[in-house]
Formats: structure tokens, sequence, C-alpha cells
């Protein structure tokens, strides 16, 4: 038995939830649910932001009650292609470069925010990559997300989902509504296997708007932030988030990563707060000042860049001076 | 028979149609509240409440960022079981403190056992530092995987890990265990 099933068999035991507790929880929710039923709290919409799915359309359009407007691109393969898994010891750092954003919208839209981007590997290795440009009024989004796999189709008379077929440029498409809402959704394949969805609800809610924003999706890419410069021989881009965190990974095992985590400043106590490692090294990233530790599985890394810090977590089948030279190939452009 | 429309799209219709909310509460609200009951019972049907209250208010911010919908209700519970840590940790310590059990019936050295180990147990999660406790508890009593508790706690997977390993460490340590490493 080991510590985990402890836990759970002779861990502090729950008190079955009385049906009156259930009850009244339940009926508070419902009340919000009126509230937020009334015309005056439907006008204030709350602030939405865009989430990635297996269902890309409706994790596009769960961002429901903000007006959104996306578009959905199907990225390239990131990363080194073809390459051999990296083998242990001895892993070798090579070359690697984020993938950008491989589309853009021209002309760009009034009134909208730069985008921000998502990417994630998924669990089928195709990827999504996802750019979302909000209104500065904040209450209209757009998605444009790029993908291998065409758009699923309902299946089941309670999904929420209405598909339609037509054409778009010529192509075949999918255009998805949500029943009950104003969001929609166009999809179609710009090249074989490249699919693009164009999403959006508040004043891109509507077909007409969907339409006149894929009409100026555009290849062009948009470079992404932060950017590591090497990698492990052989791994891919497994998945980022808001500009913030970078993931790599090795292709066969999931795993083994490699994450860069922007932060605002470097952490005072780095091996207490962070991490309780151990083997603090005070090193040199890019001439300044960094601070590098052993932790369970890794190294963790904390170094300065631009008026920021970001902290780096590798694999310990690297030596110390790898993990350096990664960090020294982080940027912010 | 249909299928119940997936979390997901309920969430995604909520937006529009704020009824479409209430079925994930009558999905998930048992499982919160065991949660939240064995970490914070003297406040877990409030919580409970809060945290569906929370999720509906910011279900337009939702993304699943490699979590889904029950890893982020989950989430928010643990948020808001951190504004309650005091409570919390009283409550480890507590159990921690529990007198012998009375009455001895032919299983002595079994009720024994259980109680030693329910009291290290308890004593041991209330010395852990919140992160590495969250991490560890939502992986022991919300089944979450290493990269749901990485979305919902908003840091690398690695740092997941460590959280957990370091936690488990310790209270591996004062079950007098070995502990052997686990990836999720």
């Amino acid at each position: 038995m080991n510590d985990l099933t402890l836990l759970r068999d002779y861990g502090p035991d729950a008190d079955p939830v009385a049906p009156a507790a259930l009850a009244h929880a339940r009926s508070e929710l419902d009340a919000e649910i009126r509230r937020a039923r009334s015309p005056r709290v439907l006008a204030r919409r709350p602030r939405t932001t865009v989430r990635r799915t297996g269902v890309r359309l409706v994790g596009v359009l769960a961002a429901a009650c903000v007006a959104l407007l996306a578009i959905v691109l199907v990225a390239d393969r990131t990363g080194p292609r073809g390459a051999k898994p990296s083998s242990r010891p001895g892993t070798v750092l090579v070359a690697f470069q984020v993938p950008a954003f491989p589309y853009s919208l021209r002309p760009m839209p009034a009134g909208l925010e730069p985008p921000t981007f998502d990417y994630d590997r998924g669990a089928d290795q195709g990827g999504a990559f996802m750019a979302h440009y909000r209104a500065i009024d904040q209450q209209s989004v757009l998605h444009v997300i790029a993908t291998h796999e065409s758009p699923s189709r309902p299946t089941s008379r309670e999904d929420v989902r209405v598909v339609r077929d037509t054409t778009f440029d010529g192509h075949p498409a999918l255009l998805t509504t949500i029943r009950g809402s104003n969001q929609v959704a166009l999809a179609w394949e710009w090249s074989p296997g490249q699919w693009i969805e164009v999403s959006g609800d508040g004043r891109f809610g509507t077909e007409a708007a969907v339409r006149a924003m894929a009409s100026r999706v555009v290849a062009g890419p948009q470079r992404v932030t932060p950017q590591v410069h090497l990698a492990p021989e052989g791994w891919v881009l497994d998945r980022f988030k808001d500009g913030t965190i970078l993931t790599l990974a090795d292709p066969h095992n999931r795993d083994r990563t490699l994450s860069v985590n922007l932060k605002n400043s470097m952490a005072v106590d780095f091996v207490q707060q962070s991490y309780g490692g151990h083997d603090l090294q005070r090193v040199s990233v890019n001439g300044k000042r960094a601070d590098l530790i052993k932790v369970d599985q890794g190294w963790a890394l904390q170094a300065p860049i631009g008026d920021r810090a970001f902290e780096l977590q590798a694999p310990i089948d690297l030596t110390a001076e790898q993990v350096v030279q990664l960090a020294e190939s982080v940027s912010l452009t | 028979m249909e299928r119940p429309p997936p979390d997901e799209q309920l969430l995604a219709a909520s937006g529009q149609d704020p009824q479409q909310f209430a079925p994930l509460f009558d999905r998930h609200a048992p499982d919160i509240h065991r949660y939240l009951s064995r970490r914070v019972d003297s406040v877990a049907d409030d919580l409970l409440s809060e945290t569906f209250l929370v999720a509906f208010r910011q279900r337009g911010s939702y993304r699943e960022a490699g979590a889904g919908v029950r890893a982020w209700l989950f989430g928010i519970a643990t948020n808001l079981v951190r504004q309650h840590v005091r409570a919390e940790i009283r409550r480890y310590r507590a159990l921690a403190r529990l007198p012998a059990p009375g009455p001895i019936e032919h299983d002595l050295t079994e009720r024994l056992d259980a109680y030693q180990l329910r009291a290290r147990i308890a004593a041991a999660l209330a010395e852990l530092n919140p992160a590495d406790r969250d991490a560890l508890l939502l992986l022991a009593w919300a089944d979450l995987s290493y990269l749901e508790i990485a979305a919902v706690q908003n840091v690398p997977v690695g740092t997941v890990r460590s959280r957990i390993n370091r936690a488990r460490r310790l209270t591996s340590a004062a079950l007098a265990i070995d502990f052997a490493e686990e990836t999720t």
C-alpha cells in the first residue's frame, strides 16, 4: 500500500453531503441563474476568453457569454521533424525555432486588440494553433484556429451545435451555430489536410461577419513569445499559453518536458519557495546572475529577461552547462 | 438512449442560456463536496455553494488549456479552500490529536494501526506548504492528472511534479513508509 492509497483510505473522512446542503447550494445557483437571465444583467456581459478543445468549434464557442470573434487555424507540425528521440544519457542540443502562428488578418479589423496565441499538441499530436482577437470594448472576440482535423459534427439530438454544409472561397466548408446563441463558426479546408476555422460572437456572431473575417485570412506568420532557440534533438513544441508558458516535449515520452515560464520577477528564495531543491548554483545567463538548482526530476533555473524573469525547467539527464545554454537561448523576440 | 451533452457544450450554451449551467451542478456537486469536506468540513457546505457561484460568474473566462470542466471546478474549489487555510490546518491538527479508540474489540491491532495512520496523515497534511498540499490533494482526492493540476494551478507540469513529489516524500516520511515515485 503506497502513500497515495493510504491518503485516500486513511486521510480525513468526508462527511456525507446532506441533501439539504445540496439543495441549498443548488437553490443559490438557481437564483444566480435567474438574475443572469434578466435583461439588465445580460447587458453586462462578462469578458470572455477562448479555450482549445478536441471539439474545436464547441471549444471556441465555449466562450459563449462574451462576444468573441475567433479564427482557428491548423498548424503545421512544430519543431524538428523526423528526428529520432533524444537518447539518454548524452542528450544533444540542436537549433530550435518555436513556430510562428501561420496566418494573419489583412486588413486588420478596426477596434481589435493585438492577438494572443495558444498552442496545444493534443493527445493525437495533431496540434491546434489558435489566435484570439479581442475587441477593445471587450464585447466581442474573434478566433482563428489552424488544425489538421475537419470539424466534428453533432452526434446526438442534444448537441447544441447545428452544422450546415456550405462553401467558402470555392472550398467545401462547414458553418456551425450554437442553438440559443449568436455564435457562428466557419471552417474550410485551406489546403489538403489544413483546416481553418473562424468563429466569433457579439458583433462577429453572424454568418456574414465570420465570412467577412474569413476573407481577411492570409498566409502571414506572426511570432509568438517566449522563444527558445535550442532544444534536445528531436523534441517538439508541446504547448504554450498566452505567451507565458512554453513547453517542449520528447515526442516519445510526454512526461519528459522542458518548460519556460515567464514571471514578473526573480523569486527571492528560489529554493525554498519554489522547489525545495538542493545544490543551488549561481550561474550567469547572458551576463546576468541566475539561479540553478537540482529538483526532484530535473533542473530549475531562474534568470532575468528584459524587465521580467523566467523560470526554466529541464530534465535531469541534461548537464548543468546544457541547462544554462538553453536558458541563454530564451528570448522575448 | 441519447448521451447527455458533454460539460463543455453545456458551459458553452450557458453563455447565452444560463439555465444550461445547472446540470453541471448536478453532475459534479457531490464530488466537489466530498473533496471540500475532507479538507475543510466545517465550511464545506458554504464552499460548495460558493464554488458553483464563482464558476457560473466566471464561465465566460473558462478555457480548457489541458483540463476539462471538472478539473476547472476543482481548481475553483481549491482556490476557495486557500481562503480557509487556517481552518483546514486546525482540522488536520485536531484529527492528529484525536484520542485512541475506546472499547477494544477483537481487531485491536488493526484499529490501532488505523488510528495511528489517520493521526499521522492528518499531522503530515498540516505541515505541508499550501501549494504542495493543493497539488497532492488534487491528485489523491480529486483524481486529477498532473496535466490537469498544472492547468488549474497555472504552472508548468514540472512544477506540479516537484510539488507532488515533495509532498509525497514528506507524508511518506511521516508514515514511515518508502516513497515510491509515481507519475500520472
